[in-house]
């Protein structure tokens, strides 16, 4: 279900196996995977 | 700990991938399943996973004690790599406990240091390939799945990502998907064969 509505909002689904498959924590995939695709935002360190 | 798979059956779009496929795989043991394109590799790879639940037969996970889930150290067909990060922060940030430290000097015996600290997306194909690696042996795993892991890479490249491979896996099984099978004489062979006519992994 989550897996679901995360794909919806623009997760990519690969991704959101990767996370899972590797036990990432709660913070760095929200941080890292979801937030940025879900808003389209650059994470923090990347260049302009 | 031995994953045995019994009589595993996947049928996608109403064609047959795996046909009662049965397995073990034990402590130590080093695999590689080829076949030609099409037969079933990276579903295999994704039964073993869990990411994959197959239509028939089952997988049992048998050691001292009851095992609830598998941990995974895994190389998939694709990178999976969060392109904005460095080499280093995406090997450390799947683990709470890997620092960047620690993940600098596990990437540093495949790549140069120079090629660390920038983006993984300015990184070539291989490159990439060798942060997979480093990624899928930097947590605490059950047992090792790699698909295509030494995709884009020069024989050169290949010979020492292997070798880091073998050094660093200790016990833990390994199975490699792999169409280019050398350097991997000592592997376990499975032999896949496509039940249809060939077509793309799946």
């Amino acid at each position: 279900m989550k897996k679901k509505l995360l794909s919806l909002l623009g997760v990519s689904p690969e991704m959101i196996e990767m996370a899972e498959i590797f036990h990432m924590p709660g913070s760095a995939r929200w941080k890292y995977i979801y937030l940025p695709a879900i808003f389209g935002k650059k994470t923090r360190g990347e260049k302009a | 700990m031995t994953i045995e798979l019994e009589n595993i059956c996947v049928t996608e779009n109403g064609r047959e991938i795996l046909r009662d496929l049965t397995l073990d795989l034990s402590t130590e043991g080093a695999y590689l399943v080829t076949g030609e394109p099409g037969s079933g590799k990276t579903t295999l790879l994704r039964v073993i996973m869990g990411l994959r639940r197959p239509d028939r037969g089952r997988i049992r996970l048998l050691g001292d004690y009851k095992y609830a889930w598998l941990a995974c150290g895994a190389v998939f067909q694709e990178d999976r790599l969060i392109e904005a990060l460095s080499a280093v922060r995406n090997v450390s940030v799947i683990r709470k406990l890997t620092s960047d430290k620690a993940a600098r000097e596990e990437l540093s015996g495949l790549l140069p240091a120079e090629r660390l600290e920038i983006p993984v997306r300015e990184l070539t194909a291989s490159e990439r390939r060798m942060v997979c690696i480093v990624r899928a042996l930097s947590v605490p795993a059950d047992i090792l799945v790699m698909d295509e892991p030494f995709a884009g890479m020069s024989e050169n490249e290949r010979t020492r990502a292997l070798r880091y491979i073998t050094e660093h896996r200790g016990s833990t099984p390994l199975v490699v998907a792999a169409s280019d099978t050398a350097g991997m004489e000592g592997f376990r062979r499975v032999e896949l064969s496509a039940a249809e006519a060939p077509g793309q992994d799946r």
